[in-house]
């Protein structure tokens, strides 16, 4: 069962002379539970495609789809509440808020909800992410490839069906790309979460289920790693 | 704590600095309110106490000599709070773009995202507000003890006054009044952070997740002017000039607060110094001309109707006085030390006459009319001069006794500057006094005073053109002037013989009475102004030096959050081979353009309003408009050294700034 469609998906930046088609009408599904691999030349369009599945954006024109929901005909709050409760998202510039402890910027979704974060769920990711230790320390304050693993468990407190993750390990050696790889796909066997990986890293694209390859806006293949 | 609310609180912690020129700005707006609230309170406490629960007759009028002035002042104070503290919540907004669109990404909504500015506004309330409330009360305090000196010094003039008078303000705490101001400022402080918390609201998720949080900048295309302009600043003060201008151009928004602020305070100081200027010089003109110390005064009640059978508007004097008995009360006045008292009545408004063109100068017929005309309707001032005056006078003129004079002078105000003209020719033998009522009677004039031959006591304010000194006559006033050796004695002598002669009962009022009668000091006018000058001086000027604080809580919060936000930017600068001295340079080339935007819009403007201040004051006294040069000055020094002043304890924090340690700690935000 198609978890997420995208049908017609086309972004267009800027007007007239200066306007750069991003995407050109892309359209794909992906079943609950799968791993997506996305790969593509840089400047390819993979960073706006992701963009527009998480809902930050808008297209110019197609529609995404995400459990029976078009997004695009939520109103833009409807959207925000839908994003904190069933998508997670993962950026290549961690992206934490730098005001905000490590734990408290991991439960930030559920505090935008107005919810107790539940104290077992949160043990669970720190332990998870092995940020234990770390919970009370600033953003400043941890590596970079602990700032990525709370922005991971950030994306999974809320136990979302989605996962979003535009070059999760782009800024990280390969040591730590490992973990961060091996926390994400452990959400994706052992919850059933589907799992979007944009990456430039072809042993990472490797591990998916499918690798989709975007060139200059359009979808270049589309095939099956495993069977 | 809510997340948002929590959001709120850090970053107020983080930036310390801004949050304590918020607070200030906040406190100082709230104490000013207080104080205009806690002035309304107590100046109502005051005319409760005078004139009744009601007001008495003029009611309306009370409430908005005391209203009106404290809604202009409370505009002024929303308005300067509303720039400044908006300013705070924009800046500290649009630094945390990159931040609200993290937010965005993890589901929170707009709403969510402004309150975490309103949050901001309700923190930085519930601390500036109490504080500025205790200190307004402070200030009300001590302006209200101001006040009452002053009154007092006013009260003590007392004697002048037709009712005895003893003014005085007592301090009112007024709970309504600390709830207004309370209220209005906290509706400032969220009106000023409504429009920034909008726009964060729209912050792009998109934006910030494309880099590490970079803060976009515009890009501009340069005109052709800009480009000028750069070429000149470029040769002028080298390339930290055409970094320094760059700056302010891009920061434009940031700047244009600080900009208006400090132009407001141009404006404002540059008006009051006018204003305290002109004041001085009416002070001046308003000084008595005559020598004598003490002046005892008659003045009958007039009413003033239209004649029914002439249709002609005149006037009635309840009780007026014929020249007779001023002359016995200036015999009794010269009796008290032997030394002559001058006495003079007044008649200005029962008499006109109209005289042809012939016998008038042709100065005198431009003064009368615009355009030249076969007769002129002129007032006419019958002045009777007591006996022993009066002989002197027709000795002067060559007549005898009982003659009629005329005094062939003019003073008039000509815009500003005052001028004296020799009013009538020698042509001009007898006037035809015509009433209101119809009745007419022809004087002849047999002698002439002019100008040079008029004794000091004649040239007093507001003359009728047309003037006739008389032996005897019956007259609305009558003046006394003397000069004792014992000024307060004779006042005290002058007011027995002043109750003899008229008889009237000291409490009952002017108009019950139809005449009043007192006796003071020459100079108890002058004084009268100078303490009520002064006193709206002083408070005009409380009000501006504190206005302008909160001004310089934006000044110094955005000259310091200029230079500490850039610290990334100097460190690549540095990197690149600028010298710590080219930094310093830059950076005060910065303060200064940023002062000469400010007083190329607050200099002309101040200058206009002083301009414009002085066109009703010169219609109506020869008070000419001067250029507020010292005030130019002052105020020009004033900015340059406030925001150089500003920048340069910036740029101290930064001093011992390690490039490599700011690039790396910067860059990793
Ligand atoms: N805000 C924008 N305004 C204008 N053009 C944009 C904008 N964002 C992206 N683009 C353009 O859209 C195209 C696709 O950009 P996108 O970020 O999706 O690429 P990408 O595949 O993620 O590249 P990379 O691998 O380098 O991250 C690029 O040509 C880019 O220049
Ligand atoms: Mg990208």
């Amino acid at each position: 069962m198609a978890i997420l469609t995208v049908e017609g998906l086309s972004k267009i930046y800027g007007e007239g002379t200066t306007a750069v088609a991003a995407l050109k009408g892309v359209s794909f599904a992906v079943n609950k539970g799968e791993f997506v691999a996305i790969i593509g030349a840089s400047g390819s369009g993979k960073s706006t495609l992701m963009n527009l599945i998480g809902g930050i954006d808008r297209p110019t024109a197609g529609r995404v789809t995400i459990d029976g929901n078009d997004i695009y005909k939520l109103s833009e709050s409807e959207r925000a509440i839908f994003r904190r409760r069933n998508v997670g998202m993962v950026y290549q510039f961690y992206n934490l808020i730098a005001t905000l402890t490590a734990e408290e910027n991991i439960t930030l979704p559920r505090l935008l909800d107005n919810r107790k974060p539940d104290a077992a769920k949160l043990a669970h990711i720190l332990a998870m992410t092995g940020l234990t230790e770390r919970a009370t320390h600033l953003p400043s304050e941890l590596s970079g490839g602990q700032q990525q693993r709370v922005s991971i468990g950030r994306a999974l407190i809320n136990d979302p069906a989605f996962i979003l993750a535009d070059e999760p390990t782009g800024n990280l050696d390969s040591k730590s790309s490992h973990e961060i790889m091996d926390l994400l796909k452990l959400a994706n066997k052992r919850s059933h979460q589907t799992l979007l990986v944009i990456t430039h890293d072809e042993k990472i694209a490797l591990q998916a289920d499918r690798i989709i390859t975007i060139g200059d806006g359009t979808i270049l293949s589309d095939e099956v790693v495993k069977g | 704590m809510k997340i948002t609310a929590k959001l709120a609180y850090s970053q107020l912690k983080i930036n310390r600095l801004r949050t304590a020129g918020a607070l200030a700005a906040i406190a100082l707006s709230t104490a000013l309110m207080t104080v205009v609230c806690s002035f309304v309170a107590s100046g109502n406490a005051m005319a409760v106490q005078l004139l009744g629960a009601d007001y008495g007759n003029y009611g309306n009028a009370y409430k908005g000599l005391l209203l009106l002035p404290a809604i202009f002042f409370g505009l002024m104070i929303v308005i300067m709070s509303v720039v400044v503290i908006s300013n705070v919540f924009r800046v500290s907004a649009e630094e945390r773009m990159a931040q609200f669109g993290i937010l965005k990404c993890v589901g929170a909504t707009g709403a969510q995202i402004s309150s975490v500015v309103l949050y901001e506004s309700v923190f930085l309330s519930a601390v500036g507000i109490p504080v500025g409330l205790v200190l307004g009360l402070g200030l009300a305090f001590v302006g209200i003890r101001v006040t009452n000196g002053f009154l007092g010094e006013l009260n003590a003039l007392a004697d002048m006054m037709v009712n005895k008078i003893n003014l005085s303000v007592s301090f009112v705490v007024s709970w309504q009044a600390l709830l207004v101001a309370a209220l209005i400022c906290f509706f400032t402080v969220l009106f000023s952070a409504w429009r920034p918390g909008r726009k964060a609201a729209k912050a792009s998720a998109v934006d910030s997740v494309r880099g590490a949080g970079t803060i976009t900048i515009r890009k501009t295309k340069p005109g052709k002017r800009e480009r000028g302009i750069g070429q000149l600043t470029q040769k002028l003060f080298g390339c930290e000039g055409v970094l320094a201008s760059k700056t302010i151009q891009r920061n434009r928004r940031s700047f244009r607060a600080t900009v208006v602020a400090l132009a407001t305070g141009v404006v404002l100081f540059v008006a009051l110094g006018s204003l305290s200027q002109q004041a001085n010089a009416l002070e001046c003109y308003m000084q008595p001309t005559v020598e004598e110390t003490v002046i005892a005064d008659y003045s009958s009640a007039r009413i003033t109707r239209t004649n029914e059978k002439t249709g002609r508007v005149e006037s009635v004097y309840r009780c007026p006085l014929d020249s007779d008995v001023g002359n016995t009360v200036a015999e009794k006045l010269s009796a008290y030390d032997g030394k002559s008292v001058y006495g003079l009545g007044l008649d200005l408004e029962t008499y006109y006459t109209v005289l042809p063109a012939e016998v008038i100068t042709g100065e005198m017929q431009g003064v009368l009319a615009d355009t030249p005309q076969a007769n002129y309707e002129i007032p006419v001032e019958i002045i009777p001069v007591d006996a022993y005056h009066y002989k002197a006078l027709c000795e002067k003129a060559g007549v005898a006794v009982g003659s009629t004079i005329l005094l062939n002078h003019y003073r008039y105000n000509d815009n500003g500057s005052e001028v004296d003209v020799t009013p009538y020719l020698p042509t001009l033998r007898s006037v035809t006094l015509k009433k209101a009522d119809g009745s007419e009677k022809t004087w002849t004039i047999d002698g002439v005073l002019t100008q040079a031959e008029m004794p000091q006591e004649l040239f007093y304010f507001n003359t009728n053109p047309i003037r006739l000194v008389v032996q005897q006559a019956e007259v609305r006033g009558y003046s006394w002037y003397a000069t004792p050796d014992d000024e307060a004695a004779f006042i005290a002598y002058a007011n027995t013989v002043l109750a003899e002669a008229f008889s009237a009962d000291a409490t009952t009022s002017y108009q019950e009475d139809g005449f009043s009668t007192r006796a003071y000091k020459t100079n108890d006018y002058a004084k009268v102004m100078n303490i009520a000058n002064v006193l709206v001086l002083v408070f005009m000027y409380s009000f501006v030096v504190l206005l302008m604080l909160i001004g310089f809580t934006n000044v110094v919060s955005t000259m310091f959050t200029n230079v500490v936000m850039r610290a990334r930017e100097f460190a690549v600068l540095q990197s690149v081979g600028m010298t710590q001295e080219g930094l310093r340079r830059m950076l005060a080339l910065e303060s200064i353009l940023c002062s000469l935007k400010a007083l190329a819009v607050g200099l002309p403007v101040g200058v206009a309003i002083t301009y414009l201040i002085n066109l009703p004051i010169r219609q109506m006294f020869p008070v000419p408009y001067a250029f507020p040069w010292l005030w130019v000055l002052l105020c020009t020094v004033g900015v340059l050294g406030i925001t150089w002043g500003t920048t340069r304890c910036a740029t101290h924090t930064l001093r011992n700034q390690n490039i490599i340690e700011t690039i790396r700690t910067q860059s990793g935000r």
